[in-house]
């Protein structure tokens, strides 16, 4: 049983972030997706698809409208990513 | 702290930057309909290749009788929900064309296709249920998910792989998970790979939603869309269709084999809590499914028209999408010159469908024409020469004309 330290999905959040975004972009966990990384929901949907297939996790949709900010991000991943580590 | 008004003040002021140019984007008003191909904006005839009119059916002969036949008969409308105010003996005839044309057992209508899309997913989907959605699905297709406490996942647009990893990770056995995709895209223009699609479906004892929107009337040897044409239309538990594209009115439709559709018509909130088809667009409706079922000819001459289309459009040097389907996107990228081609090309007489964010990535803008069968060789031979001229004016086929 092996637990993906929680600042390892940071950087990975953070990594996606970048690559998905059409400019180059900073993002820390304070960014807000929208009005500082300037991601539109098309973008989001990408983020989310990229996440699903870096950390092979399934992130529920229902969650992603209260999600705002990288920090919420990564608190949307982390525990899928923890269950999947201990499955 | 922000005002409710300050969102839409800040896209109002977007959509000003054309309120004095000849063409607004998502406000063209058509005064006139010529032909099913052929409008007038602005006082000018306007070529139309941008509805969804691809079998031409929305001023046959048949289907304006049948029209103004249940108007005399019904009167103009329903005055409400079928659950409230009554079920006409249209809306049931209807429901049994649907079914003999599928060779299905049951059918349901419904007051628009988004209606369908809200009401069956909603329907079928509660707490502990999985709905597992194809990324570019329609917008009603993420609408119903909104309304239903279900889990919602999404996997990769048309990727069977992607669809069986999310499947896959799901714990216990598949008895729960709706997937729902659509058979031809509206946006791309592409075709979902069915076959696959079925086949994860089955292994996983997931049921499957196909929304054929744009695909019915339009793929299969009846016209009955995508899952026909790839011949998988038995495998799949419920297939959707649309009234307002090949079959020239408003509406939607689910049919299956499964017997409990019938009890959607309690449960779907977007059925009960709304007002049910109008008299003439059932009867209208009703007449187009029978010209669709007996003159296949129809498919055909869309087909060679949409051939002809691509070939010109590559002939000039749009970059155009992969997919040989009704949907011609032509791909431009910037939103800046998009809207100006969009633009130019409604003033020299051309509608075409602009499709900027959010409708589509950043930067990844798309004009969409749409080919009819209706569509006649004059009207291609021009519709091609005014987007030969305008696309070489503003730069956007220079590259491969130089």
């Amino acid at each position: 049983m092996s637990h993906q330290p929680l600042s390892s999905i940071e950087e990975g959040v953070i990594e996606v972030l970048k690559s998905v975004a059409r400019r180059p972009v900073e993002p820390t966990l304070a960014s807000d997706l929208i009005a500082d990384l300037g991601f539109d929901s098309v973008r989001v949907l990408e983020v989310i698809a990229e996440l699903e297939d870096r950390f092979d996790i399934s992130i529920p949709l229902n969650e992603v409208p209260a999600t705002r900010t990288v920090a919420e991000v990564v608190a949307l991943v982390a525990p899928l990513v923890l269950e999947r580590s201990s499955a | 702290m922000m005002d409710l008004l300050d969102k839409l003040r800040g896209i109002e002021k977007k959509a000003e930057q054309f309120a004095d140019a000849a063409a607004a984007p998502g406000r063209t008003v058509i005064d006139q309909i010529l032909g099913p191909c052929e409008v007038v904006v602005r006082g000018r005839p306007t070529l139309m290749f941008g509805s969804n009119n691809y079998l031409g059916l929305t001023l046959h002969p048949d289907v304006v009788d049948a029209a103004r036949r249940a108007i005399g008969a019904f009167g103009t409308g329903t005055t409400g929900s079928r659950t409230a105010n009554g079920t006409l003996a249209l809306h049931e005839d209807l429901e049994r064309e649907f079914c003999e044309w599928f060779g299905k057992p049951h059918a349901i209508i419904f007051s628009t296709g988004y209606q369908a899309n809200l009401s069956l997913i909603g329907g079928l989907c509660g707490a502990g249920d999985v709905i597992l959605v194809d990324s570019d699905s329609h917008a009603s297709i993420y609408d119903a998910t909104r309304q239903s406490v279900a889990q919602v996942i999404g996997f990769r647009h048309n990727s069977p792989e992607s669809l069986r990893r999310k499947l896959e990770r799901l714990p216990g056995p598949g008895g729960n998970r709706l997937v729902v995709v659509e058979g031809l895209y509206s946006i791309r223009g592409d075709v979902a790979p069915l076959r696959e699609i079925v086949e994860v479906c089955r292994a996983h004892g997931a049921y499957l939603l196909v929304d054929e929107a744009h695909s019915l009337g339009t793929y299969g040897r009846s016209g009955l869309g995508c899952a026909e044409d790839q011949g998988v239309l038995a495998q799949v538990d419920f297939v959707v269709g649309t009234f307002s594209k090949s079959l020239a009115g408003v509406g939607g439709v689910c049919v299956s084999h499964h017997p409990e559709l019938r009890v959607l018509r309690f449960v779907a909130r977007a059925y009960i809590f709304t007002a049910s088809g109008s008299p003439s667009n059932l009867a209208g409706v009703s007449a187009a499914v029978k010209i669709v079922r007996a003159h296949p000819e129809l498919r055909e001459q869309l087909w060679s028209n949409i051939r002809r289309l691509r070939q010109g459009l590559r002939e000039i040097g749009y970059v155009i999408g992969d997919t040989e389907s009704p949907i011609v996107p032509m791909l431009i990228g910037d939103e800046q010159l998009a809207i100006a081609l969009w633009q130019r090309l409604l003033i020299e007489g051309l509608y075409v469908n602009l499709i900027v964010p959010p409708a589509c990535p950043a930067g990844a803008c798309v004009l969409r024409a749409s080919c009819s069968a209706a569509h006649t060789s004059a009207q291609l031979t021009r519709a091609l020469d005014i987007l030969a001229r305008v696309g070489a004016e503003l730069g956007v086929t220079r590259a491969v004309l130089s």
